[in-house]
């Protein structure tokens, strides 16, 4: 508990300095010098140096909000989730943990992962997928830890002195056993260094699987175990059981099966097959009947209490956040829908959704949470209810400042982009134009999450005081041991073999074969879906009974209740992943295949995701008439098959960059990245000086274009000298042109400034800034090829989805596609 | 559109679905499982009175009707 406090302090405080940072570019690390400026010129303060800097690297809005969004995640939100597991665990199991060895590990463990983050997520060492940035080691960490963790859980549902498991510890259990699949499928990679690797999977598939993971860690992550901690610590603090048990079953089984599904619908209208997407948006939709019957459960739960709600701030937490909960899962399924993606994706208003739901869900009911423990735990009296109550409203007005204004700017920014004048084929408004337009709405966010940090402060204030008034319990219960307590003893005939199993895996086996199979044996599917749906209703009317009774023994036997919660969570992953990540590549290149990255290229590349800059402009044009007007012809699948990682993105605050090559000359990029206020006054985009400074790590590249060709990309064979002299003679060339165009030299200090040309080339050339200009020189390049299905997909032509996306089909597909490898292109 | 009909409509009818569900496990409510939503109040033994969910050493007002 005390771990999330002051984690959650942390990652708030990232978050109000990079909200700010999206006002003033000088937040960037330029406003020390300002401040020291001011002290030292205006204050006349000699004794403060100034301190000279245009920016500084560790503090830019790229490496920052992932160490926000890492830190929101994993170390607030996770310390909080373990935090009340354990708590309620034992209590729920009526036994000590299992393990106070292992306990520790997990908690020392876990904070050695985040400050691991920390430090590496400054430094600008990045996987480049979002909420999956950390690097290879931390990676294996994590699993380590998980782990740790879930053994200790396991080995404590199994030393048990409760027959049944409570619906909290179901709960527990997706979350352990789902992000564990969920991570190591998402982080198969390949190491480069220590440091740095390539994800195995590239292009859609890899935009499928981090999406499937991404979207999942919402939910299995940041939703059930939150949920499980709703069904323990609202009745306790409620004093009343929950509303209905039943509804709990029906709420837990439908929701860990569909979240899994949900995924795609991060990428819709994207090149992602259309059938993916629908998948997605149909699965989305649905999800928001389980959401809202686990809402009502909780909420009910406070029958005949809701006076509680005046007095006591425990219960005031606790219903915010589950209403906040409700207010998100309505407004998921609203953004699944493709035609409403199509205004929000990319603008403010997905950050507006995730904030009411980590602000106003994860944060309400972990502060709940730690003020109904805080006193329980220092065995004492709540230091200060009034300012609790106060925390509540602070809080409250910081999201609904937060999230309004967000929803505000993102409407608005969509409608800007969008728009088109009478005749259909010209834009209205310049991208920065939209920036300009929502200054103000993103002020008011800050200013909102400036209202929440202060009243978490207030809660630290409140649990430091009350820890300090009270000593830490030391509780010891006595139990009673039954040794006839049948528990355990399920046989997995009784477990499986069922009318609820058979009639289950039947109907889903036919929905799915329904979505598959082509047009006629689709139908046959559908209606043997719909006859095994009846017969299951027909059986469940004639002997309700033995269904009941299976489902009470299930939940007495944790083992083959696992192995279910396994089942239903992998069947959505599993239909959605696999038919795209088996399928021959050139199923996946539409009629444009990408070039590949010279060397120096794919270093640019490698600095581009070390910097972030994918957390504000994506590389991917959608089919949509404003997207093709502002950037260019919409982006095929084949354009980036070669990336690993895929850098389509999910946020626009600056412009698309799928087709940035050769848009603008090298010197535009060299004095924008100096300094995007010389090209755009208005301009938020952070100064990026060291790159002008730091060299480029020519040395490592003939490893990573190895690993490149271990994971599938047609590098011809070259020798590490063909490489290095490779990329040495391309940056040569860009910094001839740069030096003929007679832009400003940058040199560190210590360094003297080149006299002639020729000085003046040779030090620019092994700058990083060259590497990266000549990847964003790069970006949109392709080569024509031919529209095939590809050999693999052929072979299984049956199992082809039957939901076309006829407007995609562009170019004829020529009788014999190239498959040879592309040759490397300057 | 018979993609969007149909996402509609299925949404739809597992909303009903679930609803109706909803409505008739709360009208029988004989299962064992039912038992199982006290487990958290078994054993009870928490240090502090359940009276008080968050017994605190300030307290709001009490609250008094208008008359």
């Amino acid at each position: 508990m005390v771990a999330s406090i002051g984690w959650g302090v942390v990652a708030m405080l990232v978050g109000v300095i990079i909200a700010f940072q999206l006002n003033f570019w000088e937040a960037n690390g330029h406003v020390f010098e300002v401040i020291t400026r001011f002290l030292n010129e205006t204050l006349r303060l000699r004794f403060i140096p100034i301190f000279e800097t245009d920016g500084i690297q560790y503090l830019t809005f790229g490496r920052l909000r992932p160490l926000h969004t890492n830190a929101a995640i994993f170390a607030f939100v996770g310390n909080m989730m373990f935090a009340g597991i354990y708590h309620s665990t034992q209590r729920l199991c009526n036994t000590r943990t299992y393990s106070d060895l292992l306990s520790k590990i997990h908690f020392w463990g876990w904070q050695g992962i985040i400050v691991g983050a920390a430090v590496t997520l400054t430094a600008g060492l990045t996987r480049g997928k979002e909420y999956a940035e950390l690097i290879w080691p931390i990676n294996i960490a994590v699993v380590v830890i998980w782990v740790v963790f879930a053994l200790n859980f396991f080995l404590t549902l199994k030393i048990r002195r409760e027959k049944s498991l409570y619906v909290a510890l179901w709960f527990y259990i997706a979350t352990i056993v789902t992000v564990a699949v969920l991570y190591i499928v998402n982080h198969l990679q390949i190491p480069t260094s220590l440091v740095h690797s390539y994800p195995i999977f590239g292009g859609v598939q890899d935009a499928l699987v981090q999406w499937w993971y991404g979207h999942n860690a919402v939910a299995f992550f940041l939703t059930t175990p939150i949920l499980g901690i709703m069904y323990y610590y609202l009745p306790k603090a409620a004093n009343r059981p929950v509303y209905s048990y039943r509804l709990s079953i029906v709420h837990f089984w439908s929701l860990v099966f569909l979240y899994i599904w949900a995924g795609p619908h991060h990428l819709l209208n994207t090149a992602l097959p259309k059938w993916l997407q629908l998948l997605g948006m149909f699965f989305s939709l649905m999800l928001w009947a389980p959401s809202w019957g686990g809402m009502i459960n909780g909420l009910l739960t406070l029958r005949g209490a809701w006076d509680k709600i005046r007095t006591d701030p425990v219960i005031k937490f606790f219903v915010a956040a589950i209403t906040f909960y409700g207010m998100s899962t309505f407004e998921g399924p609203l953004l699944s829908i493709r035609s409403v993606n199509s205004l929000a994706h990319y603008t403010d208003w997905i950050i507006g959704h995730v904030h009411s739901g980590t602000l106003g869900w994860n944060g309400f009911m972990a502060a709940g949470m730690f003020y109904w423990l805080a006193p329980r735990l220092w065995n004492t009296k709540l230091w200060s209810k009034n300012l609790a109550n106060f925390h509540f409203w602070i809080g409250t007005v910081g999201i609904l400042l937060y999230v309004a204004s967000l929803w505000f700017a993102g409407v608005i920014q969509g409608l800007m982009l969008n728009e088109t004048d009478p005749t259909g084929t010209r834009l209205v408004y310049e991208f920065v134009q939209t920036v300009d337009k929502i200054q103000l709405l993103m002020l008011t966010r800050a200013i909102g999450g400036t209202l929440y940090l202060t009243g978490f402060i207030l809660l630290v204030v409140n649990i430091w005081m009350t820890a300090r008034s009270g000593t830490p319990t030391n509780e010891t219960r006595e139990v009673y041991d039954d040794p006839a307590l049948a528990r355990d003893r399920m046989t997995w005939k009784a477990a499986f073999r069922n009318d609820p199993v058979t009639y289950t895996v039947w109907t889903l086996i036919f929905g799915i074969h329904w979505f598959f199979l082509p047009p006629g044996a689709s139908h046959m599917a559908l209606i043997c879906m719909i006859g095994f749906a009846v017969m299951a209703c027909i059986k469940f009317k004639q002997n309700t009974k033995a269904w009941s009774d299976w489902y009470d023994e299930l939940s007495e036997n944790y083992l083959p209740f696992t192995i279910l919660v396994i089942v239903a969570v992998l069947i959505g992953g599993v239909v959605q992943i696999v038919p795209a990540i088996t399928v021959n590549r050139a199923a996946n290149v539409e009629d444009r295949l990408q070039t590949l990255y010279t060397p120096l290229e794919l270093s640019g590349r490698d600095l581009y995701i070390s910097e972030g800059c994918y957390n504000c402009h994506s590389q991917m044009i959608r089919m949509l008439v404003p997207d093709v007007l502002r950037y260019g012809d919409y982006s095929r699948l084949g354009e980036s098959i070669y990336n690993h990682p895929f850098q389509w993105g999910s946020k626009r605050t600056g412009p698309d960059l799928a087709r940035e090559g050769g848009a603008r000359g090298d010197s535009w990029h060299y004095l924008h990245m100096l300094n995007p206020r010389s090209i755009n006054a208005n301009s938020r985009m952070p100064n990026y000086p060291w790159l002008f400074k730091k060299e480029t790590d020519f040395g490592s590249l003939p490893g990573r274009i190895a690993v490149q060709q271990r994971i599938g990309v047609p590098y011809p064979i070259m020798t590490p000298e063909e490489i290095e002299q490779h990329a040495r003679e391309q940056a040569l060339a860009i910094s001839t042109g740069l030096v003929d165009q007679d832009v400003r030299i940058v040199v560190g200090k210590g360094e003297t400034q080149p006299k002639t040309k020729q000085e003046a080339r040779d030090h620019l050339a092994s700058k990083e800034i060259i590497a990266l200009i000549a990847y964003l020189q790069k970006l949109g390049t392709f080569e024509e090829t031919a529209e095939t299905g590809g050999e693999g997909f052929d072979s299984l032509e049956f199992l082809a989805p039957q939901v076309p996306d006829a407007n995609r089909v562009t170019v004829p597909a020529k009788p014999e596609p190239t498959e040879e490898p592309a040759e490397l292109q300057q | 559109m018979e993609v969007i009909f149909l996402t509609t409509l299925f949404s739809i009818v597992f909303a009903i679905f679930f609803l109706l569900l909803f409505l008739r496990v709360r009208q029988k409510g004989d299962s064992c499982a039912d038992q199982d939503s006290l487990i958290p109040f078994r054993n009870e033994n928490d240090s502090i009175e359940q009276t008080d969910p968050t017994p605190s050493n300030s307290s709001p007002k009490d609250f008094v009707p208008k008359k």
